[in-house]
Formats: structure tokens, sequence, C-alpha cells
């Protein structure tokens, strides 16, 4: 009996004999905020989060370069007049924000500096700087103004949570704070193009200073000063890059190819024209980019008249091109043209035939950065994208110098003329250009006025067709204060009248543009009437211009026409429930 | 894939019999056990039988006044021989000395009576004891059921026999009000619970506790529903509080069988189930038709078709033409004209399930034992691969007197749940199944896939997941009796371990777009992989309780009660990922060389509580307890981790008084109670900022960089939730208990909800971090019914019986941090479920109409691209400015929505009827809801209920095809034919009141006739059962017919009826 009862007991004292920490619970498999930050590895494995933040940029979405707009596109929705501050979306991405705020705060928490190497605790600090610093430039752009914080906030930081708008100079000023310490304190050197050099924040201060100072400079309502320190401060990061002598204009030697065979390349590492490169891969760890899906839109007649002659001329002089047929159109331009369109003769990768093209979307076709790997898709290709590029460096630094006045033929030699060089253009000659500006470009960009005029001309068309499907447009027609020419509504190719069209070149129609279904009367003739792609007016996605002929629109642009408020327009809306949670907040010019 | 196959098959050959098989042959070889078993006791029987005849035993059957008691059943304890009183309550029987005789009769209490030596037994009936002296199990002891005095209800074993269900959750529903269960039609189904309605907005869910250790849902999934004597639901805080704060939203108590019976009981059971698919959409298949349709749909956008193929297809139509056809205009591409129904490619119309399961107990001299084994296959509905849980269930209980006052007992479960799925499945894979178009084949004419045939049945077979739990649960107790058993002393020590593997891996499927080889693409992932991963949890539990039961003075009953409890559990979960396998048919990251990733996570959480009970009842009339616990969570900080739970009820058996001891109640006993629990409601290390890490998307090098990002933010102090719950409610009894009645109503208040808080400016950056910020209200009631009596037909007894039971809650919340009232966020005052939508003000006819009506812009779909026509939907303009819109989203400027309905369900009910006459048994089953509305905006709704509104890349239903709007049908039930317009959030994926549902159901949940074989048939075999069940047979709802009320914002897997039949013998 007695034993029993020593049992219980030695049982309940094992039970209740509870060790003293019982509730302490620590986790084992996670990172806790006061553990990290040791070394300078932990620096580069917190800053690598940063690649995450370039983006190659793609697509001129309902710009004035494309026919057919995605309907969820933004620019699109804000010239059909429907954007509004309840179904604005935007003022998002904080979140990257804290992210380089936090790294900033805490990166020498446990004393690193001490230890660490400070040229490259540096470095990744540039880089967090960098980081920030495009961030705001991305905010800057969509809003004009917005509250520059530079501190992880915390739930009691009421004075900043609620903070107003900074003011643009005061912003900008702080961008270029960043900006100026990145390329002072990253690497000169990296070991591969897809890590961050000092060169790439002199290609940013060389992009965004050019913004900057063309936005001032063309904005005057926004009353702000400055523009040629921006613009100076663009051509002097420039004109570093170029003095460096690392990069040059690649080429594979042949200019009826090598444009486009720079934009498809597997890897740009070695490649000097490649400042920055972003990585794709089909193989895992699996990352592609879809920057051409070619039925989502069409290249617009807007942009094809702007490819020059191979002469130099332009094609907007040569008599009737408003009436030349589709092959016709394509024959002795500028080869950048049939590089980035896909030309007549054009076959998809994989497919015997030749590519038809769509009336439907206008009838240009996007070919750059499309890949003629047969494994990729379009809308998950492989190939890297340039983040940065010296013909771009070489272009801001001709634009900036036009614009601050101080451009010479000199500077044309060694940037336009060089970039124009691997497609065997001939070289743009700034007297020729001054004396006698191009009437069509001077009707397409009106505000451009002064000595300068028809050189600044040039090098917007040849900004225009070396950067096309690069996502520039649309920030560059804001920062020219271009938007009324956004508004007009965008044609695609020359239709004669009903019936076939050839569009590979052979001679022999392939597709056909028809009234009706009914209304065959036009190739009833034709022997391949049976086979021909067919594209109907009554279908109610395209017209012609004339009714029976012209060119083709879109019925969209009629049913509900484009429009361009200024400056409203050229800023985006901050939705309507977060200038409710701060009211401070305010909107926007006009929003 | 024949190679996976094989593979597949020589594996579960090799080392894996199924488990049925395994689960039949235990019990073959139990069986042999016991047939010998019983051989040896007839041989000993026989051997005393000399002198212990069979004789004819006779008596009278009498009530406490003497009067004698016709129709009363007399049966041989463990056979189906017996007999009936006769008018004078006299019978007579043939029986053995060794026998033992069961008398019953309705409304009064059994008696078990052996011979032994007497040839004349004459017996009192008692008034039954069912409703007022049935024990109940609560918690950390047993209660008279007349003797609670919080909200509790139990169910009985009844519940879980012969249904062909195979979890405790299913059996469950719709048999206790307000006790709400939600399960899928898979296989593998772990049903939710949820007691009297929305507990927290950060969730909340009632404790199960088994044979009292706690456990989780999925242990109750799990387990062998047979075992079960007895499920105690505990629903207020009174009755629950002594489980302190893990019981804040209620408590399932599930009370395993023991050896109950001095006989050795033998029960086998067995059934088979066979499974066909609830309510699917008709597709309208013919091509000639789809085609066109799809074209019109896809406008402007695509122009999907050319009038050749429409002639084609016109053509195929009428059996003129191939339905698979090389391209005119790409001579290597194919071309498909087909009528293809997808589901019925890939789902099984009827699937085949069984279940054994068998059990042993007996009452020994100095203990009792209780062994039972269970085997089960479920199988899923996928044509290809597979899709079957295997479910094996072992339970072992034994107690033993170590001495006359102290008692040992084990309480041992060990199991095994297999769950083999192919990759593909979910309900990614179901909306694909539904919304392939039906022109497509699965096959090229040459045997190869195509592109969607690879990703329907060439994906099912191309990849596996098998998960296998691994686990056992054993306690140990002590249980000590001393001062003439006033007082008992309870230590236990619980050990629960689960390991859980799971091997997966998935490979590319092949297909080709045209005859030519180059034509060739692949569906599935890049390269093959294979993974496994392991993951172990442990669970520690052991209690100390005393418990001191004694009566003063005849008339003052006191029960106190106190122990202590903890509790710590602990998961390790790792796993590895590997690429490139050198052979797709050899599925393990050993045979494999691409990029390889291994994971490890590691958590563990702890609870300690002590608790007190004071119970005092004066002259078994009025009972008064209190309750107190104070526990303490490793989830909080330090300082912030002790909360105290008080609870007090008291309650008055107004029927005992003498002032009513004539009246017609048998019962009448009024309860009331109150609360106050916290409730824990936070992560394992909730208090902890964790630096986010992981692979960067960026790829440097061709390989993924890790990354670290910045930890979210924590409030500085957070706590428990409190929950304090009042409930008053009533018990009734009449007509000899033959009707009895409850009501309870009950108030409860979650305070201090863990949620976020106040909404910040979005400069801030992250997630603002959960507060104790937010309260909420949910009331409710629930009523229950029961009526049972029998009388005679042919002279034999007809018993039969109906119990209804209707529940009801609300829920509101009482403070959000929402200044603005904005409508996107909780605000006060919202009643949770609510429903914001449009007024529909049926289609626009005409173009002036859309000309000159309100401006649908901001609602419309794509209105510059495809403008407003007649046939679309229209709203009304409810603020009257002139354009439909949201207006800036708060209470105060909803624009043109307002309130159209709530998505709770309420008025959830069961029926259960029953009847039994000559040894047929019938049982019905109801369960419904009847207030509930539904708005088909949920992702599956696209593919079930709008189907090519949503995309013209899909199927066509035949009410899309035949009931949309047109000049000649201008009130259709769908607008007209434009895709899209039921995605974005816009038109017709508004919520709004056109399509608005009403998801109130009533369903036929099981249905089962049994006939128990007439003794002289079964002689010295036992007592043979046969029955038939269906489960799940109809419903009747105003739903659109396709969706299931069940299955509404499902998982996708689709809800299932089932046919039964099977057979249980008692030794």
């Amino acid at each position: 009996m007695k034993k029993y009862i020593l049992l219980i007991i030695i049982f309940a004292v094992t039970l209740v004999g509870c060790e003293k920490d019982f509730l302490d619970r620590v986790p084992e498999t996670d990172i806790t905020a006061d553990g990290f930050f040791n070394s300078t590895a932990d620096l580069e494995i917190y800053t690598n989060g940063f690649y995450d933040y370039f983006g190659a940029g793609s697509r001129d979405n309902s710009t004035d370069d494309q026919t057919r707009h995605s309907e969820g596109d933004g620019l699109n929705t804000l010239l059909k007049g429907n954007l509004t501050v309840s179904n604005t979306g935007g003022w998002s991405g904080w979140g990257t924000l804290r992210d380089i705020n936090y790294f900033l705060a805490n990166y020498d928490n446990n004393g690193l500096s001490e230890s660490a190497d400070p040229a490259v605790v540096n470095h990744y600090v540039a880089f967090a700087r960098f980081s920030r610093a495009r961030w705001y430039i991305g905010k800057i752009k969509d809003y004009g103004m917005v509250p520059w914080i530079d501190v992880p906030l915390n739930v009691d930081d009421d004075e900043l949570l609620t903070k107003g708008h900074d003011t643009r100079d005061f912003v900008v000023g702080k961008i270029m704070e960043d900006l100026e310490f990145a390329a002072a304190n990253l690497s000169e050197t990296a070991a591969t193009r897809s890590r961050i050099t000092k060169w790439v924040a002199l290609a940013e201060i060389s992009r965004f200073g050019l913004y900057e100072g063309t936005f001032r400079k063309y904005h005057e309502y926004a009353g702000l000063s400055d523009a040629d320190l921006y613009l100076s401060k663009s051509t002097n990061a420039s004109q570093q890059i170029i003095d460096s002598g690392n990069y040059g204009v690649w080429t594979n030697g042949d200019p009826e190819t090598a444009y486009n065979e720079f934009f498809i390349q597997g890897s740009y590492n070695g490649n000097e024209e490649v400042i920055l490169q972003i990585e794709y891969s089909y193989a895992e760890p699996r990352r592609t980019h879809g920057v051409v899906v070619y039925w989502y839109w069409g290249l617009s007649k807007n942009l094809t008249d702007s490819y020059l002659m191979t002469d130099g001329t332009p094609f907007t002089s040569q008599p009737n091109y408003d009436t030349k047929g589709y092959v016709e159109v394509f024959e002795d331009r500028d080869p950048r043209m049939s590089q980035t369109y896909m030309s007549p003769g054009y076959k998809y990768p994989n497919e015997e035939n030749d590519y038809l093209v769509r009336a439907t979307y206008g009838g240009y076709t996007q070919q750059k950065f499309l890949h003629n790997d047969e494994d990729e898709s379009q809308w998950s290709a492989e190939t890297d994208m340039a983040a940065y590029r010296y013909a771009e460096v070489l272009l801001n630094y001709a634009e900036a110098k036009a614009e601050l006045g101080t451009i010479t033929q000199g500077d044309l030699n060694s940037s336009i003329n060089a970039v124009r060089a691997r497609v065997n253009m001939p070289g743009l000659d700034m007297a020729t250009a001054n004396s006698n500006p191009d009437a069509v470009q001077a009707e397409q960009y009106p505000n451009v006025t002064g000595d300068n005029k028809g050189v600044i001309l040039e090098i917007r068309r040849e900004r225009r067709v070396e950067l096309a499907c690069e996502g520039f447009r649309r920030g560059d027609m804001f920062r020219w204060k271009n938007g009324l020419t956004l508004a007009e509504p965008q044609l695609g190719m020359y239709v004669p009248a009903f019936g076939g069209i050839d569009v590979t070149g052979d001679g022999v129609p392939d597709i056909a543009i028809l009234n009706s279904p009914s209304e065959t009367g036009p190739i009833d003739a034709l022997p391949n009437k049976d086979t021909l792609v067919k594209y109907y007016v009554s279908d109610g996605t395209f017209y012609l211009t004339d009714g029976d002929s012209g060119f083709i629109g879109m019925t969209g642009d009629v049913n509900q026409p484009k429009s361009f408020e200024e400056p409203k327009y050229y800023y985006n809306p901050i939705p309507l429930h977060h200038t409710i949670i701060n009211p401070n907040l305010t909107q926007p010019a006009g929003w | 894939m024949k190679n996976i196959k094989n593979f597949r098959f020589r594996k579960s050959s090799l080392y894996k019999i199924g488990y049925t098989t395994k689960a039949t042959l235990l019990l073959l070889c139990l069986s042999l056990f016991i047939i010998q078993a019983r051989a040896s006791v007839t041989v000993n029987s026989i051997e005393v039988s000399e002198n212990v005849q069979q004789r004819n035993v006779t008596g009278i059957v009498t009530d406490k006044n003497g009067t004698p008691l016709p129709g009363v059943t007399i049966i041989i304890e463990g056979t189906s021989r017996g007999t009936d009183t006769d008018f004078d309550g006299k019978y007579s029987i043939s029986a053995n000395s060794g026998d033992v005789l069961v008398f019953s009769y309705i409304g009064m209490t059994s008696q078990t009576l052996k011979i032994e030596n007497k040839l004349e037994l004459n017996v009192i009936l008692l008034e039954d004891s069912n409703v007022l002296d049935e024990v109940v199990v609560v918690g950390y002891g047993t209660k008279k059921k007349i003797n609670l005095s919080g909200a509790v209800a139990v169910v009985g074993e009844d519940v879980f026999e012969d249904r062909p269900v195979t979890t405790v959750g299913q059996a469950l529903q719709g048999t206790i009000a307000n006790l709400n269960v939600v399960s899928s039609g898979s296989p593998n189904t772990v049903p939710d619970f949820n007691i009297r309605g929305v507990t927290s907005l950060a969730g909340g869910e009632p404790l199960v506790v088994i044979d009292g250790v706690t456990a989780t849902q999925s242990d109750l999934a799990r387990m062998n529903p047979n075992d079960i004597a007895s499920v105690t639901i505990l629903k207020d805080a009174a009755a629950a509080s002594i489980y302190g704060s893990r019981a804040s939203f209620g408590v399932l108590l599930v009370t395993t069988k023991s050896g109950k019976s001095d006989k050795m009981n033998i029960n086998v059971a067995v059934n088979t189930r066979i499974q066909t698919l609830g309510r699917f959409p008709e597709l309208e298949l013919d091509v000639a038709k789809v085609l066109p349709f799809l074209h019109d749909m896809a406008k402007p956008w695509y122009n999907l078709f050319t009038q050749e193929q429409f002639d084609y297809a016109e053509q195929v139509s009428l059996g003129n033409a191939e339905p698979t056809r090389i391209s005119p205009t790409d001579p290597n591409k194919y071309e498909y004209f087909h009528s293809t129904n997808w589901r019925e490619t890939v789902l099984n119309d009827v699937s085949y399930s069984t279940s054994a399961n068998m059990n042993i107990s007996q009452k020994l001299d100095k203990g009792s034992y209780y062994i039972s084994v269970e085997g089960v296959k479920n199988s899923g509905i996928y044509k290809y691969n597979n899709d079957v849980q295997k479910r094996f269930n072992i339970r072992l209980k034994s107690d033993y007197d170590l001495t006359s006052w102290l008692n040992f007992s084990n309480n041992t479960w060990i199991y095994n749940n297999e769950y083999d799925e192919s990759n593909a499945t979910g309900s990614a894979f179901m909306r694909q199944v539904m919304g392939n178009r039906s022109y497509l084949a699965p096959y090229n004419p040459d045997g190869t896939y195509t592109e969607y045939g690879a990703y329907s049945i060439g994906r099912l077979l191309g990849g596996n997941y098998n998960t296998n739990e691994n686990g056992y649960q054993t306690s140990f107790a002590l249980k000590a009796k001393f001062f003439e058993d006033r007082l008992t002393v309870v230590g236990d020590g619980s050990f629960k371990r689960l390991l859980t593997d799971r091997e997966a891996y998935d490979t590319p499927v092949q297909y080709s777009s045209g005859p030519n080889p180059q034509n060739i693409g692949y569906e599935g992932p890049s390269e093959a992989w294979a993974s496994f991963a392991n993951w172990r949890e442990e669970w520690n539990n052991y209690n100390v309780y005393a418990t001191f039961n004694d009566l003063y003075n005849e008339k003052h009953n006191v029960t106190v009660l106190a122990g202590y409890n903890q509790e710590e559990h602990t998961y390790n979960r790792t796993g590895g990922q590997r690429s490139g396998l050198i052979s797709a048919g050899l599925p393990s990251v050993e045979l494999a060389t691409g990029n390889q990733e291994v994971s490890h996570s590691y958590s563990s959480w702890a609870v300690q509580g002590m608790f007190a009970r004071l119970n005092y009842i004066y002259d078994d009339k009025y009972i008064v307890e209190v309750n107190g616990r104070y526990d303490g969570s490793s989830r909080y900080y330090k300082e912030d981790r002790w909360v105290f739970n008080p609870s007090a009820s008291a309650s008055w058996i107004a029927s005992k008084e003498n002032f009513l001891e004539d009246s017609f109640f048998d019962l009448l006993k009024f309860r009331v109670s109150y609360g106050s629990l916290g409730n824990q409601n936070a992560g394992s290390y909730a208090t902890y900022p964790f630096l986010g890490t992981g692979n960067a998307s960026s790829l440097i090098g061709g390989e993924n960089i890790v990354e670290a990002s910045s930890p979210g933010l924590i409030a500085p102090s957070f706590s428990w939730e409190t929950i304090k719950t009042k409930n008053i409610g009533v018990d009734l009894a009449f007509l000899n208990n033959r009707l009895t009645s409850s009501f309870d109503y009950y108030h409860r208040l979650t305070l201090d909800m863990f949620a976020p808080g106040l909404e910040l400016p979005v400069v801030l950056g992250t997630a603002v971090p959960d507060e104790n910020a937010t309260d909420l209200r949910t009331e409710g009631w629930e009523f229950n019914v029961s009526w049972r009596d029998e009388f005679d037909i042919s002279n034999k007894p007809f018993k039969y019986s109906a119990t209804f039971n209707l529940g009801d809650s609300r829920a509101f919340i009482t403070k959000f941090p929402n200044p603005t009232n904005s409508l996107s966020r909780y605000r006060v005052g919202e009643e949770i479920g609510e429903i914001w939508g449009f007024v529909s003000d049926g289609y626009y006819q005409t173009q002036e109409e859309i000309d000159f009506g309100p401006d649908h812009t901001d609602v419309a779909s794509y209105p510059s691209t495809r403008p407003q026509a007649p046939g679309d939907i229209r709203f009304k303009d409810l603020n009257g400015d002139g354009v439909i819109s949201y207006g800036d989203n708060t209470l105060d400027n909803p624009g043109d929505r307002k309130i159209i309905g709530n998505s709770r369900a309420r008025y959830n009910f069961g029926l259960d009827l029953n009847a039994q006459w000559n040894g047929f048994d019938l049982k019905a089953f109801f369960q419904g809801v009847g207030k509930k509305d539904y708005y088909p905006g949920g992702w599956q709704d696209r593919y079930y209920f709008w189907s090519a509104f949503a995309f013209p890349w899909s199927s066509v239903t035949k009410e899309n095809y035949n009931n949309h709007w047109t000049p000649e049908n201008r009130n259709a039930f769908y607008p007209r034919p434009k895709s899209y317009v039921a995605e974005g959030g816009k038109e017709v994926s508004l919520s709004q009141t056109r399509w608005l549902q009403d998801a109130s159901y009533v369903r036929l949940k099981n249905v089962t006739l049994g006939y128990t074989l007439p003794e002289n048939a079964t002689k010295n075999i036992g007592t043979i059962r046969v029955f038939a069940s269906g489960e799940n047979l109809f419903e009747i709802s105003k739903l659109f017919k396709y969706l299931d009320p069940e299955n509404l914002n499902g998982n996708g897997y689709p809800f299932r009826r089932t046919y039964s039949i099977g057979a249980s013998i008692k030794f």
C-alpha cells in the first residue's frame, strides 16, 4: 500500500516538477532583428534584395508609338478620361522604401564599421541610397510631389506618418544627394554585368538629370528653376562614362542585323554597351519576361513615319509617303525599322510561313526583343535585358547638351552619330538640321524653340527610333510637355481600298480587308480568295479613316476619344482612400 | 508516363499492402482468435452445465406502483432472443442459468438481471432516467445531466453507427443546435467545427478534448468514429471555463468506449460505399453551336474563328467530317472540332470506398479492456493516378485495480493515415477542367496528348503527392480514492507523437500541337523534380487533480475540484527538393542532378494552468457552481503572460418543488451562467520580429541570390483576448419524458480582439501590427425538441422518435479602429457577413436607355473598347447623382450600393427521424440552413456559374447558351453574350441584387434502412444486422442549380452523394 502512495507522489512530482522557464520558447529557424548585420557578407545578403527593384524598360503601352492598347493600362485609362481618384491605383511600394531605410538605419547597429573595410561597407550603403533615389524618382515622375521619408517608421511616428508633401525641389535635391553619394562610393568594377557599379549610378544621373532638367524647362507653369543645373549634372555624368572608355556601341558588324541582335542576347557579360543587365533564364531557377506579346498591341503609323530613309532624309519628305502600300513603306528605311518591326517576309520562330500582320491591331507588329529561340514563348522569354545601356547615355548626352545650348558637331559625332554607325546610317549634321528644321517633327514637338530647334528635333527623332519599345516614350513625352500629342488617335497601316493586300512582299495578297463577310466583291477574282485571312470593318474593332480606304484606326478611339488635360494629366492622382487616411496629403495639380 | 505508373505499382506491391487488405487480414486473425476463445468458453459452460440446464423463466414486470407493464421487451443479453410482456405484464422465456436478461421499456430505465438459479424473476422498472439521470462527461469529471448548470449538449454513440461517413465531424453535422460543421468532398477532408457563430475576427475554434487530452480537429478527422461512446459539447463559459483560455469558444469532449459488460462483447461491422458526383453544370457540347457562341463572346478583342471553320464545325456536327484536322492555313497545326466533356474525361462518375471495424470489450473483476481496429479506404474522384485516403486505427484501452483504492489505466491510440493524390489536383485544376473548351480534345489522332489533354490527363499522371501520417497517443493514469470514495485524486500523463512524411514528384508532360514532330510542347514544370518532407509534432500533456464530494445532512451536496495542467507542443520540419530527375520514372531526390533546396522549420509553444471548481447542490433543486482557472502562455511577453478565467452558474429545478409536483412538467429547469475567458490568439513567436529571408527573384550568374528584408512591426504590448459569455436556458420534459425540449439564449462579447490596429498612412511601409484593439458581439439562441414513443403494430412494438434542433447567431462589430467608416475594413455597427451591392435594374433594352440613363462608366466592363449596348445589366442610381459609382467607399457615401444580403448561415437546423419495428429500423436525417445569401463572384463561379461570360476560353454551359439576352428573350437569366464581364470586378462580377442567390437549403443528409435478422436464422452466430444507407441524397434549395449549397466558396472539390450497404455482427 505504502509503495503505491509513494508511486503517486513520485508521479505527481514528476509531472508538476515543471521547469522554471517552461513558458519561455525561443525560435530556432528564423533570424531575429538583433541577430543580423554582423559582417559585410550580411550587408551583401540584405542588399541583394535591391536587385529585385530593377526592371528593364519595355513596352510603350498607350503612347503614340502604339495603335492598340490594353484597356487596363494606366495611361490609356487616363487618356480616355476614365481615371478618377476613386478608381486609380498606385501610391504604393512603400514597403520597398522601408526595406531600404531599415538597412540604412540598422546596418551599423552591431558596430560593423569598426571592423569592416569602410570602402566595402560604403559600397553597400551607396547601393541602398541609390535604390532609395530610384524609388523616389518613380514617385516624383508620378506625382510631382511626395513626402520624403528616410527612416523606417514605427506606428507612433505620427508626425512623419501624416506628413504632407515635400516640395519637388527638396525631394529632387535629396535624390541627387543619394545618387551622387552612390556614384562616389559604389565600386568601379564588378564580377558580372548583373552587379551594380559606380557607372550604373552615373547612368542614372545621366537619365534622371535629363528628365528633371527638361521637365523644369518645359513645364513652365510649375515655376521650377535650376533646369540647367540638372542638365549639367546629366552631361557631367554622361561625360564621365564616355571618358572612362569602358563602354561602346556593340555591333556584330552587319548593319542589317546588329541592332536586332543586340536585344536578343543570352547574356550581356562582356558586352561593351551594357552598363547593367537583368538576367532571365528558362532553366531553373526560372525567371522569364514577356516584353513582346505581339498581339497585345501594334506599332503606330506615327512611329513608322519617324524612321529616316537610308540616305538620312525624312520619310515624310517622300512624295506620296502617306499613300504607300504596306510593303513599300519598308523600302529604303533606316535599317533599325525592319529590325524593330516584323517587316515583310518575317517568319515567326518555328514557323514555315511568313508572318501575316493583323489588321485588327493596325498592321505593324513589333519584332524587337522577340527571341528566335524555339523554346521561348513570347510571354516567357529568357533573353537578358539591359537596364542601362551606353547608347542611351549617348542620347542623353546629346539631348542635354542641345537643351543647354552647348552642343557641338563634335558632341554629335561622339554620341548620335556613334549610335547611327551601328546601322550604317549617315551622321546627323548640326548645321543642316538647325538651318532647316523638319516641319513634321516641328509639328510633333511644338514646344521646341531656339537656335538648336532643328538639332533638338532630330535628337528626339533619334531617341524615339533607337529606344523604340524600351519604355521611354511616355516619360519623354511627359517631360517635353507633349501630352496633347498623346491624345491623338493612333493609326496603323494604309489600306488603299477594300480587297486583298500583300504583306509578305511576294506580290501575292495574303490578307483581305473587307467591309463585311457578305461583301466579298473585291476579292472574288483572286485565285486564293478562300485562304486569305480576312478582316471585316463590320466586326467593329477597326475602321478605315476614309471609310472604304485610308489608315486603319481603332474603333475604340472613336467610341471614346482620348483627351489630354494640361497639366493635370502629367500627374497621377493619389487614390482617394489615402487622402482620407492622411488629410495632409494633397492631390497633384488639377486632381 | 507508363514508366511512372509501373513504378508506382511496383513500389506499392513491394512493401505497401493496401490498408483495407491489412485491416481485413487483421480482422480475420482477430475473428479466429475470438472464435477459438468462444469455443473454449462454450466448452467450459458445457462442463459446468450438468446442473444448470436450460429452463423456462417467468415473471411479472411492474412499475414502482405495482401496475403491470405490458409490452416490456426482454432480451437475453448478447443475443437477439427475447420476448415481450403480455397485457398483464407477464412473460416467459427459455434461458440458461448463466444468461443475463435485459428488461427495457420506453420511458423506463432498463434493468439487467442474471438468472442464476432462479425460475421466477419479478421486476420493477423505474421511470426513465434517460433525460434526468444520464451521466455526462464534463471537464475533469462527470456529472448527472440533471445537475448541469451550464449550456451542455450530448450525443451518444448511435450518432456514429452505420453512417457511411468516415469522420466524426461529418457525423456530428446537424445533430446539435449551434454546432456548425463544414467539410469538403475530399476523401481526406478535415471538418471544421464552430460553436455558436462568429468567434473572433482572428479566428477561433472550439477546443477538442479526447479522453481528457487536448487534441486537434485533425485528430477528430483521423479517429475511428465507432470508438466514440459520447460527445459532450460545452457551449457556454461556465461549462467550458475549467479548460480555461483554450476553451473560450466552446469544447468538444470526446469520450471513447470502455469495457462495460461482464460478458465479452465483440462487434464487427463492414460497409462499402459508392460515391457519385453532386451538382455539376450541364454543358453545351455541339461544336456547331459552341464555336459561333464563343466567337461572339470574344468580340471585339478576338476573331476566334473564320466562316470556313464554322462551316467545317457544321459538317463535324452532322457527322460528315473528322473532328480533328490539319489546319488549312498551317500544315503544322491541328485544329479541333470535338464535343469533349472534360469533366467526364477526368473525373469518375462513381468511386468506391470501404470500411471495416471491429471491437472487443469486457469488464473484468479488477479492471476492463476495450480493443478496436478500423480500416478505411476512401476514394476520390479523379480518373487517373491516385486520389485515395487509407486509414488504419487501433485503440487499446485497459484499466486495472492495483488495490481496492488505486486504479491504473492506459489508453493508447495508434494510427496511420495516408493520402495519395495527384500533384495536379486542387481547386486550380478543377477550375481548369470545368473551364476547358469542349471543342478541344485530349488526344491527337496519333495518340499523343494535345496541350489540354496534357494539362488535364497528363498532369494528373505526371506527378504525385503521398502524405503519410503515423501517429500514436498514449495516456497513463493513476486514480486513487480515499475516505470511502469521497476524495478522488487523478494524475495522468499523455504523450502524442505524429510523424508525417510526404514524398512528391512532378514531371513535364509532352504534347504536340501538330503532326510535325517539331510541334512539341510541355505542360507542368520545366524540369522533373522530386521532393520529400518530414515533420514531427510532439505533444506532452500532464494533469493532476483532486475531487472531493460529500453530502451533508442529506441535502447539501458539495463537490470541490482543484488541479494543475501543463502542455507543450513542438513542431519540427525538414524537407528537400531537387529538380533534374535522371529518369522521370524514378522520382527520388537521390536520383536527380539539378538544383536542390532544403528547408527546416521549428516551433514550440507551451501552456500551464491551475484550476478549481466548487459545486453546491441543495436538496437536488438548487445548484450553484463557480469555476476559476489561471492560465499562462508562452506566446506573450513575460509580463502579459497570465490570465484569470472565472465563471459562475446557477440552476433551479423547479419541477422538484412541491407546488409543481403534480403539474404536467416532468422537468422544468432554469439555468443562468456568466463567465470570462482569455483567448490566446497569437502565433508561436508573435513577440519576435523576424527578418525576411529567402531567394531574391533576380538572378546573378544564373542563380537566385539570397536576400534579407526588414522585419515587420510588432505591437509593444499585446495579450489575451477576453471572451465574456452570458447564457440563460430552460430545460423541459412532459408526458412521461416522451417530449423533451430545451432553449438557450446567449450573448458573447469578444473583447480586445487581436486585429490590425488603426489604419495608418501607407508610408508606414509595412502592415500595421495586430493589437488588442477590436470588440465583437455575438448573440443567438438554440432550441431543440425531441419526441419519442412506441405503440404496437401487429402485436410488435413500433418505436419511433423525432428530434429537431435549430440555432441562430448574429455577430456585430462593437469596436474597430476605422474612424472614416471605410467599407473596406470592419466598422462599428457592422454585422458580420454583410454583402454590399448594387441594385440591379434589369437589362438595357434600347440604346436610348443607355444614352439617357445614369453613367455606368465606373462599373461597366471595358466601356471604351466595348461600349454598353442593349442586353447589358443596368444599376439603379440610388443616390440620384447621375453616375453609378462606389462613392468614396465609406458608410456615409457608399455610392449606389447598399446592404443587399448577408453571407452568414443562420437558422442552422437538423431533423432526425427514427423508427424501429419487427427487426426493421429506419432513420432519416435532414440538415439545413434557414437563411443565407450568396453572390456568385468567386473564382469558382467563373467556371460553374458564369463560364463563357467570364472568359471566351471556356466551356459553354447549357444555361449560357440557351438563356442569355437576345432581342427575343429580353428577360433572360444571363445578359447579352460578352466575355470578361464576369471578371475584373465590373458589371456582373459586382455583387448586386439580380444574381444574389438564396443559399438556404434542406438536405437529406442520411437515410438508413436496417434489418436485424430474426434470432432463429442466426442461432449461435450472434446478432446480425444488415443495412443500406444513403448520404447527401438530395437537397431542396433555391440556389442556381449548378451550385452546391455546402460547397460555395469551396476548394473546388465537388460534393458527393454516397450510397452504402453494410452489415454488423454482435457476438
